[in-house]
Formats: structure tokens, C-alpha cells, sequence
């Protein structure tokens, strides 16, 4: 009988990096805030776009930035260049990121770690490895990527309006050219060797 | 500690610091609220937001709506368009010229509830194993009726049969299985971390006689038709009356704890029925052995260590019945002892056999000698080494034939394998399964006997696997101690046993290998 084990741990392997994998946010490194910071900052949350290729105005076809304000038609962002105001209807999918939920920073080290301590139960690794820890560790953590997450169109473009920087929509007064970033502490470059 | 366990015990000491980060995810739930809805803002928010018509929002720390029900005033900022802090301090702001509020209330992430569980999963059985390795459950083949779904374990075949040149033929009891149909199912599974060699596994069919009436096997294979059946009126045990848990065949069971300095002590149970039998009589008893076997096997097995195959290699060409070892003959069987005319008590007969899992039934036929005198009889045995389920006296009316019936159908995942049958019906060949692998074995039962007691014999061996934590105690030395001094190591290893006896049992049924 051939031995579908290994196939199994395999699969399921993939599947979970795969699902992980899923969970991507885009943001650069250092603009998403901690849970706990949001209470006192008042920037929006990052949204990445994926454009209609019908779309004639020169913006890139998938690009990401801060999310300004949303209004009945209107998406407004502010991006890495400059200040972008998009129509619902030019946009494909949209993923917006309201917080670091720091699942990759702790969750892949913990379900590694728990992978390596699981060696210690013998031959039981088949089960323990697989099921505890990349199954429901995996799912586990995937599902804590998600949670800061939205996508639309799953969900209607309106549920990210209070993510904004401006929830209350965009102010007429407001001077567009004079938004700026939120500031980010540049992170030091990885050492390579 | 060996230092294995304590490079484990870091590991595990780092996945809980590793996942303690986990534990402190946190999710937040944000709400807007229009100005007019004041009233609904959540009060758990310890910051209150209200973003300005002009652009600007006041962050608010301690926040609290006016008496007025007009403004909202607390202490904190007031940030600008691109929010760099404008002014700090107490703020009163007007209600009014406020476009939204916002809260938002930070709360732990359900994927720590998930994190946690797992989390301590993992860390239990590590230390499970790490505490107690020689705990976890072996078996050799386990048999259940694959139509009762109880659990009830009804046999377990050839525990002793630990290497190819111990293979033996091994006969148990299906006592609480009662066919009502014409067609018996069994289920037989690899429930331990052992490869089982199985050569054959057949029903032998005997015809109780009447429906009251039952049929015991005796240690030599023959059959007796019993009647009258008749528990103990009094068992007296070291702890005291122990008639109750005797008195049935239920599951609920005799059993004591070993002894703490020498595990080949042992203890008596005394035995008296209130009447006596008119003609053959017989003292049938069912039992199983604790796991007090299992642990010196494992024991050996873990002082055999990396040099276990050149054990078993010197076993295979010296083959020796693990029945016959010192070791086996001081943890001993059950013996029956009956008081002579002079009043002296006698051994008149023993029943036992290897296997701590299923309960197995016997009948030991009395000696015309003490049939005079049978109200009255000893158990002797090892002290907790094994678990007494029921005894009865019987009025046996002689010896029986009986029939072989072969598997007429073997299943697997529910598919039928007419491999694993070509395998099992032929003496030449054998079936090897692993862990988790579970087989139902069809039986068509003769049509002729109208009330069958079923009997499972099963031919083979099985091998346990090492564990990894069991190298660590490699000592050709003590493998020597255990077959040649093996009183001093019993009470060598008493003490040892004593610290994993009382979770052994549970520890052991909980370690059982089932695939998911």
C-alpha cells in the first residue's frame, strides 16, 4: 500500500503557507500601528488597490496608500506620490490594513517553535505537528492576520469609510496638496552577513 | 534529568515565551457615532475622538459629556490635518461642531483562545512523555465488536509474542460478546506504536448447551460447559471485603497497588461461596494484568536501548517462551489454592496470561481431591499485578468440541481488501499492520449451534517500537540484572514503578494511537 503520509504533511504544509500567504497586507514596513496606538493616533488605515485596466487616469494599476476619506463614489488616497481620488467603479479589489496585528512577527515563530518542540512526542510528531500546529496554529494565526483586515468588494466599500483618517468624509476645505504621510521611523537596513 | 529532557524541557520553556507574545494579540473594535447619537458612544473607550468639521480632531483621554448635553470634555490633544499636535490640555468642545466621533476598544484576539488550547496541548504531552514514557499505550492486536459502538475492548491477541521467535497462538474469551445474528464483526486495530505480524485470527464457535448455560476454556485449550454459576458470598482481600466488585463480570474491578519496596510481593484473597457443587466443579475467573508487566517490559526494552535488535537477535536464536522467564515466573499467575482434609492449603490450579488491555475469562476444574471441600479457596498472586473482574463457582458438566470458523470477509475503510483475507486464510502468509490501521473482520457463524460461545484465536507477533526517550537509560548491565537477578531488580525498579503507578492507567488508555 503506498504510504500517503508523507503527501499528507506535504499538502497540509502548503495549504497553511499558502493560507498565510493570503494574508498579506502591503503596508510598508513601520506604517501600520499597534492595536493599542490607535486609541491616540488619527491616521487612516492602508488600503492596496487593484484598478479596472479601463481606467484611463495616470495612476498605477495596483498601488497602496493611506486611506484619506470615503464618500458615496469616491475612494480617496493618499499615496506614496501623491494624492489619489478613485471612483468605486475603477476599482477591482481593494485590501485595507487597520492595524499591525503582529500574527507574522509572533504566531510564525510560536508555530514553528511549537513544530520543533512537538518533535519531543516521539512518533505522536505525525499527529502533533500537523494537526496542533499547523493546522489549528496555522489557522489560528491566519485568522488573526485577517482580523485587521477588509476586502472589498467582499465587503461594501462604505464599511471602510470609518478607517479613514477623515471618517466623516472628505472636507471641503480641505487643501489636498498639502496632505502629508504619516511619518514613519525608518527601520535600519538587515544585516546580510 | 538527562540532558535530552533538559534541551526539551528549554524548547518548551521557549514556545511558551514565544507564544505568550501570541497571547498578547489584541484586536480592536472601532465605532463611529454621528454627534447626535452622543448618547450611544461607547463608554468602554478610554479615548474619545472627535473629529472636527474643519478637519482637526481632539484626542481625549477621561472624557465625559457635559452636564449641559451639549459639549464633550476631557484631557488630551488637539491634532491638525496631518495630524502633528497642535495644542495640549483640557478641552470642552461643542457637540455641535463635531462631524463624528470615534471609540475604539481594545480587546484579546479570539485566535489567543485557539493559540492557548494548542498551546497547552502540546505542552501537556510533552511532559506527559517526557514525566512518563513508559506509559504510553502498547497493545499487540486489539479486537471490538465493529458493531457496538461502546468501546468495549473484548480481546487483545498474543501479548507475549514481543519477536518473531516468541509467535504464538493465543486463545481468548469473547465472553460479553453475545452474537444475535448469524454474522459476527470484529474490528481489529493497531491502536499502539508497534508493527503487529498477524497470521491468522479465527472465531472457535461452541455450543453453550442452553441459554443459561456458559463455556469456559481452561489453561490447556479444552472447553467446559458450566452451569449454575455462583459468586463469592465473601472475598476478603489485604483491603478488606471486596465481594461487590467480584460478584459481576462488568468491568468494574479487584485490583491493588504494588508493593513499594519489592514488586514480586504478594497477597492473598480468601474466597467463600455458600454452597457447594454437586459433581465437577470449577473456579472460573476473569481477570487482565495491570500494567506493571507493560512497565518492566518497557523497562527492559529502555535498558536494551540502541542495543535492542542484537537482543532480539539473540532471542531469536535462542528462542525462549517469555512465560518461562524468572522474571515471568516471579510476577507469577493467579493461583487457586483449596484446604486439604488436613486443613492445609493446596494449589489446584492457575490462570493468567499476558496482557494488561482485555479482560480474559478461565475455568479452572477442581480436583476430585478438594470436591469435598470446595466452599472454600485462596487467590494468591503478585501484588498489583492484576486486576480481578469476577470469579464464580461453577458446576461444569463435562468437556466440549468445537468449531473453526475463518474470516469470510475482511474490510478496511470501509472498502472490502481481499488481499488482507487472501493473507489470513492462508497459514503461509501474514498481514503486518501499523499504527491507526483498523481492519473488520467478517464472520459467518455456523448455523447449526443454537447458542454459541465465541472464542478468538489469533496467531502471531508484534514489535514494539522504541521510543526515543527510552535510549536514554541503555544499560546492557541492568538487562543482565532483569534476567538474572531479577529478584534485586524488583526491588530495585519498586520504588521507580511506585512514582508512575497511580496515572499509569489513565496515562496509558489516554496515549492510545488512533488515525484522525
Amino acid at each position: 500500500m503506498p504510504n500517503r503520509r508523507p503527501y499528507f504533511h506535504a499538502v497540509l504544509f502548503a495549504t497553511v503557507v499558502f493560507a498565510l500567504g493570503c494574508s498579506a497586507t502591503h503596508a510598508p514596513r513601520g506604517v501600520l500601528s499597534k492595536p493599542a496606538e490607535l486609541h491616540t493616533e488619527a491616521y487612516g488605515g492602508w488600503v492596496h488597490l487593484e484598478l479596472d485596466h479601463e481606467f484611463k487616469e495616470p495612476v498605477p494599476f495596483v498601488f497602496g496608500g493611506e486611506l484619506i476619506a470615503v464618500s458615496e463614489d469616491s475612494v480617496f488616497v493618499l499615496g506614496e506620490d501623491k494624492f489619489h481620488a478613485l471612483p468605486v467603479v475603477v476599482i477591482k479589489k481593494a485590501r485595507l490594513v487597520v492595524y499591525d496585528s503582529q500574527a507574522g512577527s509572533a504566531g510564525g515563530p510560536a508555530i514553528a517553535g511549537g513544530t520543533l518542540v512537538s518533535l519531543s512526542h516521539g512518533f505522536w510528531w505525525v499527529l502533533t505537528a500537523p494537526i496542533l500546529w499547523w493546522s489549528i496554529g496555522g489557522t489560528a494565526v491566519g485568522a488573526r492576520l485577517r482580523e485587521p483586515m477588509l476586502d472589498y468588494p467582499r465587503r461594501p466599500i462604505a464599511d471602510f469609510r470609518q478607517y479613514a483618517r477623515f471618517p466623516q468624509g472628505l472636507p471641503p476645505a480641505l487643501n489636498r496638496q498639502t496632505l502629508q504621510r504619516k511619518p514613519v521611523q525608518r527601520q535600519p537596513p538587515r544585516k546580510r552577513y | 534529568m538527562n540532558r535530552a529532557n533538559l534541551t526539551i524541557l528549554l524548547l518548551s520553556s521557549s514556545l511558551l515565551l514565544l507564544t505568550t507574545n501570541c497571547f498578547n494579540f489584541k484586536s480592536v473594535k472601532r465605532t463611529t457615532t454621528a454627534p447626535r447619537d452622543y448618547q450611544t458612544l461607547d463608554q468602554r473607550s478610554p479615548y474619545l475622538k472627535a473629529h472636527m468639521k474643519n478637519c482637526r480632531v481632539f484626542v481625549l483621554s477621561g472624557w465625559l459629556i457635559g452636564q449641559d448635553e451639549q459639549t464633550v470634555a476631557g484631557h488630551g490633544a488637539l491634532l491638525g490635518v496631518n495630524r502633528d499636535t497642535l495644542q495640549t490640555g483640557d478641552f470642552t468642545v461643542s457637540i455641535d461642531s463635531v462631524a463624528i466621533f470615534e471609540t475604539n476598544v481594545v480587546q484579546t484576539s479570539p485566535a489567543v483562545a485557539a493559540l492557548t488550547i494548542v498551546t497547552g496541548i502540546s505542552a501537556a504531552i510533552t511532559v506527559a512523555c517526557l514525566s512518563n514514557p513508559k506509559s504510553c499505550f502498547g497493545s499487540c492486536p486489539t479486537f471490538y465488536n465493529a458493531d457496538d459502538t461502546s468501546g468495549v475492548l473484548h480481546a487483545e491477541g498474543y501479548s507475549s509474542s514481543i519477536a518473531p521467535a516468541l509467535e504464538a497462538t493465543d486463545l481468548d474469551a469473547l465472553a460479553r460478546l453475545r452474537p444475535e445474528d448469524s454474522t459476527l464483526r470484529l474490528a481489529m486495530t493497531n491502536e499502539a506504536l508497534e508493527t503487529h505480524v498477524v497470521r491468522q485470527v479465527d472465531l472457535i464457535v461452541v455450543e453453550q448447551g442452553s441459554k443459561s448455560g456458559r463455556v469456559f476454556k481452561d489453561t490447556m485449550g479444552n472447553f467446559w460447559q458450566a452451569e449454575k454459576l455462583q459468586p463469592p458470598s465473601m472475598s476478603l482481600a489485604a483491603e478488606g471485603d471486596a465481594t461487590a466488585l467480584l460478584a459481576e463480570m462488568d468491568g468494574e474491578e479487584r485490583f491493588s497497588l504494588a508493593d513499594s519496596t519489592n514488586l514480586a510481593a504478594q497477597e492473598i484473597i480468601t474466597l467463600e461461596f455458600e454452597s457447594r457443587q454437586t459433581g465437577q466443579a470449577g473456579v472460573v475467573i476473569a481477570c487482565r494484568q495491570t500494567l506493571l508487566s507493560t512497565y518492566l517490559l518497557y523497562q527492559t526494552l529502555s535498558y536494551m536501548g540502541n542495543k535492542v535488535a542484537d537482543w532480539f537477535a539473540l532471542l531469536n536464536k535462542h528462542p525462549r517462551d517469555p512465560k518461562d522467564t524468572k522474571l515471568s515466573n516471579m510476577l507469577g499467575n493467579i493461583e487457586i489454592l483449596a484446604a486439604d482434609s488436613a486443613g492445609t492449603w493446596q494449589v489446584v490450579g492457575s490462570v493468567g496470561e499476558h496482557g494488561p488491555l482485555a479482560t480474559d475469562v478461565y475455568v479452572v476444574p477442581l480436583p476430585p481431591a478438594v470436591q469435598s471441600n470446595p466452599a472454600r479457596f485462596q487467590l494468591r498472586m503478585n501484588r498489583g499485578n492484576w486486576r480481578i473482574d469476577y470469579v464464580a463457582l461453577a458446576s461444569l458438566s463435562g468437556t466440549i468440541g468445537s468449531r473453526r470458523v475463518k474470516p469470510a470477509r475482511v474490510m478496511r475503510a470501509e472498502i472490502a481488501d481481499d488481499r488482507a483475507l487472501e493473507l489470513l486464510l492462508d497459514e503461509r502468509f501474514v498481514l503486518t499492520t501499523l499504527p491507526g490501521d483498523k481492519y473488520i473482520l467478517e464472520y459467518n457463524l455456523p448455523e447449526d449451534v443454537q447458542y454459541p460461545e465465541v472464542f478468538l484465536e489469533s496467531r502471531g507477533y508484534y514489535l514494539e517500537w522504541m521510543r526515543q526517550e527510552w535510549l536514554a537509560e541503555e544499560s546492557p548491565g541492568q538487562v543482565a540484572g532483569i534476567l538474572f537477578s531479577t529478584e534485586s531488580m524488583l526491588r530495585k525498579l519498586a520504588p521507580e514503578y511506585k512514582k508512575v503507578e497511580s496515572r499509569m492507567e489513565e496515562t496509558f488508555w489516554r496515549s492510545r494511537f488512533a488515525k484522525p
